[in-house]
């Protein structure tokens, strides 16, 4: 006998609730208390699972605080902007040093 | 009228994708208070989940031209706000320890009760407490897996830690959570 009257094979089944709370067998069936347990652990996942329906209001300055987060932290516009204009320097360079080319091969 | 709201809800996202911050701001106000509950029951504390959800929409704005739309954009957002969560806790437990502050306490008293009957709605009270008090590797662990419905390798994956790490931290926070909330009735 285990401690506060709990059997060696409650104590076994209980682990097993722990995980599966519908656990069943032929000891589930008959001991009151291991039915017990298992009301206690399915009781619990329910309740549990209903706190995921719940939403808890968000802070109102939030989406002023994320919007304005936006404006100074923003990487998206910027790397686009970036990229733009990188690729306008190379078009750029291109032409400069085809003109260069030509001018050179004219001299010659 | 569901139909129309996700083609709002999609248009707004091609809007935000290229740099459109006023959409942007419009999912922001839509998926708020998921996120924020989210961060809330993840770190248990109010002020910490209200930062976690301030940067969880802002590394959301810079990942977004990566959004493939493969998942839905809150189960997107849930990701990131769990990354950003696990990196805020971890920096908050590093200043309390140095500062040895004391920890605060969720405080969500203005959640509703989704309880009709007293009874239910005190365990209901009791068993946010009790999420509250647990470690936070268990914590996060019974919020992902039996708040959100999870998988164990959702979950797993999420906070970096094997399939088993996983079901081990589940097994005893719900041993805690079980022997607090009916040791306290008995």
């Amino acid at each position: 006998m285990a401690r506060n009257g709990m059997t060696l094979a409650c104590s076994v089944r209980s682990h097993r609730l722990v995980g599966n709370a519908d656990f069943q067998d032929a000891h589930v069936a008959s001991c009151l208390r291991c039915q017990a347990e298992a009301v206690r652990y399915r009781t619990l996942l329910r309740h549990l699972a209903e706190l995921g329906a719940e939403t808890v209001e968000a802070p109102p300055a939030i989406v002023a605080l994320v919007t304005a987060g936006l404006s100074e932290g923003s990487d998206v516009p910027k790397k686009a902007a970036g990229r733009e204009a990188a690729v306008a320097a190379a078009g750029l360079a291109a032409v400069a040093g085809a003109v260069a080319l030509w001018r050179r091969s004219l001299s010659a | 009228m569901a139909d129309r709201n996700v083609e709002e809800s999609a248009e707004l996202l091609d809007r935000a994708r290229q740099g459109d911050e006023g959409a942007f701001s419009e999912l922001v106000r839509h998926h708020q208070h998921e996120v924020f509950t989210l961060a809330l029951r993840l770190l248990g504390n109010y002020e910490l989940a209200a930062d976690a959800a301030q940067e969880t929409f802002i590394r959301a704005w810079r990942a977004l031209p990566r959004f493939r739309g493969d998942s839905a954009l809150s189960t997107w957002l849930h990701r990131i706000t769990v990354n950003t969560s696990w990196t805020l806790g971890r920096r908050a437990q590093r200043h309390r320890a140095s500062t040895l502050d004391e920890a605060l306490f969720m405080d969500d008293s203005s959640a509703p009760s989704p309880e009709s009957s007293a009874e239910a709605a005190d365990l209901g009270g009791r068993l946010r407490t009790a999420v509250s008090e647990l470690p936070d590797p268990q914590r996060a662990v019974v919020v992902l897996k039996d708040i959100y419905g999870w998988s164990h390798a959702e979950v797993a994956k999420a906070l970096d830690i094997s399939v088993t790490a996983a079901k081990v931290r589940l097994h005893r926070a719900r041993q805690k959570l079980k022997e607090k909330l009916w040791r306290e009735m008995e």
